[in-house]
């Protein structure tokens, strides 16, 4: 077959989409003040958002992991009535606008909140406006990313290899640990970055339910929020610091994840 | 000793078969794709939900339905050999072999004696490798010393040499021979090829539709198969010999020339269709010919299966007319002729 070509309309809207993307990047690059680039990011502000953004988004991955993986496991193997309605309800984030997550934490995880309420009342906890509020709005929207993945690599390994370990007299949580989890390594790792590189740019549930105190909870998105208002370069600088991790991220997934051919 | 008795429905599979097998005997159960043979498998090792019956082994209940006794897989005395291998490809040969006995509380000296059933099969040099960089005849080494380190005491081996190539199964057949006679439990073979069957096993269990067709020993079932499956796929003579130069003494007595040139120890097959049996000495081609006393006359249908102690002992199959012709009858002397062409030769 000839390599095909495309007719001229269709080439047409497609560069302009091209553009579309490619064009913001460029202009990032373009007004970039390189000279002053190290310094902006030297700024205390800057560092310090820089700082929080590592420490949440891998808090948020490392929780993810801890109730994603477990969760996954059940939704690919127990079948359980309403399996596909609790399914539903945790894979929400991914479509709910942040902000709204952010309204709905507050309103249980707040001082007069459902959960809230009698945590400050019992424990004296207040959650809200901390870093471990910070935390929770990531997790809350990069989570079901991991859950989603991990559950098609469960899925997807043959279970046969399960059946075997337990011909050898290994218990389910042997099996799980040792057989199941090795097995889906690609999916985990692949489902970890991508909840990683998600929590990482979490802005709405963040400053609705975190707010934008800097060192506590003021992220890499919110100090850049921020910074376009008082000092742009700064807030430039940061966008491509934000624009080459997520470059990162996809060139690391390029072979597990986001092949299409 | 096993004694199980197995009923289930699987899809379209209604599978119920009575078994019982004793410690130094080795079962094969034969049959054709889609009998049941592996579904019966799994359910012995508690795999499969039984729907009705129970399955005994050694006289502790491992699973009966009248009294809701189930001992999960994991808890039952078994080792599994598959036909896919089914080595854990994150570990390496000598962890998949010590991976059940850490399983099973053992772990204290795993590594040694994972160790040395590696070099029981030869394969100490690849105590490191991923079972990715091992051959087929490697792999199902390894997954029979898998299967075997945990010390069962019912082995069940699900076509463990259907997967291999021709040239690497007779060495794994060789070994797995060796191991099935050091192994002291009960032994279960599922295969679809006869020749395994009776090169491996004491006694036949032929399954079809998920019902025992016939059961006893390789002899029993070619001199006398019970369906005509049987008698054309299974019912076979199958000669252990030594060859040499074209001639092969055979084990017993006699000898046959056969057109394969293969040396050392072999298995000839002769299909009972291709032997020729006379009133005297022919004279001809053929260049096997011998005499011999009938033993017994079977009617299967339009052909009668005439079994003729001599040297070497064969059936021969016969239809009823040349019965009649020949005046054939037990006790009575009678000439086989064989080409040899219609020897086939194996290497044992």
């Amino acid at each position: 077959m000839r390599p095909a070509r495309a007719p001229w309309p269709i080439a047409a809207l497609a560069a302009i989409g091209v553009l579309f993307f490619a064009l913001p990047l460029a202009g990032l690059l373009y007004r970039v003040s390189w000279q002053s680039a190290v310094a902006d990011l030297l700024t205390p502000e800057a560092l310090g958002a820089l700082r929080l953004s590592l420490f949440v988004s891998l808090a948020a991955t490392a929780l993810g992991l801890l109730l994603g993986v477990p969760l996954a496991w059940v939704y690919a193997r127990i079948a359980f009535p309403g399996r596909n309605v609790v399914r539903a309800l945790t894979t929400l984030p991914m479509v709910l606008p942040p902000v709204v997550g952010g309204v709905a934490l507050l309103v249980a995880f707040g001082r007069r909140g459902l959960v809230g309420e009698w945590l400050d009342a019992g424990f004296g906890l207040r959650i809200p406006f901390t870093t471990a509020a910070t935390v929770m709005a990531a997790t809350f929207v990069s989570m079901p990313f991991l859950v989603l993945t991990v559950e098609a690599g469960i899925r997807s390994i043959d279970r046969r290899y399960e059946e075997a370990a337990r011909t050898l007299g290994a218990s389910p949580w042997r099996i799980f640990r040792q057989v199941t989890l090795p097995l889906i390594a690609p999916s985990l790792f692949a489902g970890a970055v991508l909840c990683w590189a998600r929590a990482l740019g979490e802005f709405g549930a963040t400053i609705t339910f975190a707010g934008n105190l800097p060192g506590v909870t003021q992220t890499l998105p919110l100090a850049v929020y921020i910074a376009m208002e008082t000092r742009p370069e700064v807030a430039i600088v940061l966008s491509l610091v934000l624009v080459l991790v997520s470059l990162a991220v996809l060139v690391a997934l390029r072979d597990r994840y986001l092949r299409l051919d | 000793m096993l004694r199980a008795d197995i009923q289930l429905r699987l899809g379209t599979l209604d599978l119920a078969v009575a078994l019982t097998a004793e410690p130094g005997e080795v079962v094969a159960v034969l049959g054709p794709n889609g009998a049941g043979k592996t579904t019966l498998l799994r359910a012995i090792a508690g795999l499969i939900p039984l729907r009705g019956g129970s399955v005994v082994l050694d006289d502790v209940v491992l699973e009966d339905t009248a009294t809701r006794t189930y001992v999960p897989t994991e808890r039952r005395p078994i080792g599994v050999v598959f036909q896919s291998y089914l080595l854990f490809p994150h570990l390496t040969a000598v962890d998949n072999i010590a991976f059940g006995l850490h399983a099973r509380g053992r772990g204290a000296n795993a590594r040694a004696v994972a160790l040395s059933w590696l070099a029981r099969m030869d394969l100490a040099a690849y105590a490191d490798a991923k079972p990715g960089a091992l051959s087929g005849g490697q792999a199902q080494r390894v997954a029979l010393a898998r299967a075997l380190a945990t010390d069962p005491r019912l082995l069940l081996m699900d076509e463990p040499l259907a997967a291999l190539d021709a040239s690497s199964r007779v060495s794994v057949r060789r070994d797995l021979k060796r191991a099935l006679s050091e192994f002291g439990g009960v032994r279960l073979l599922v295969t679809h090829d006869p020749l395994e069957a009776i090169a491996l096993a004491d006694r036949l269990l032929i399954l079809e539709d998920g019902r025992v067709l016939q059961t006893g020993t390789a002899a029993e079932v070619t001199e006398r198969p019970r369906s005509r499956y049987v008698a054309d796929l299974v019912g076979v003579n199958l000669l252990r010999g030594h060859a040499s130069g074209g001639h092969i003494a055979i084990d017993g007595g006699g000898t046959l020339t056969a057109m394969d040139g293969a040396d050392g120890d072999v298995f000839a097959v002769v299909h009972p269709r291709n032997i020729a049996l006379h009133r005297s000495q022919p004279e001809g081609t053929p260049r096997n010919v011998w005499s011999g006393r009938i033993t017994s006359l079977d009617r299967q249908g339009d052909r009668v299966r005439v079994t003729v102690a001599g040297a070497p002992r064969l059936v021969a199959e016969v239809t009823p007319a040349a019965v009649r012709e020949l005046h054939l009858a037990e006790g009575g002397e009678v000439w086989v002729s064989l080409k040899a062409a219609e020897v086939a030769v194996y290497p044992a």
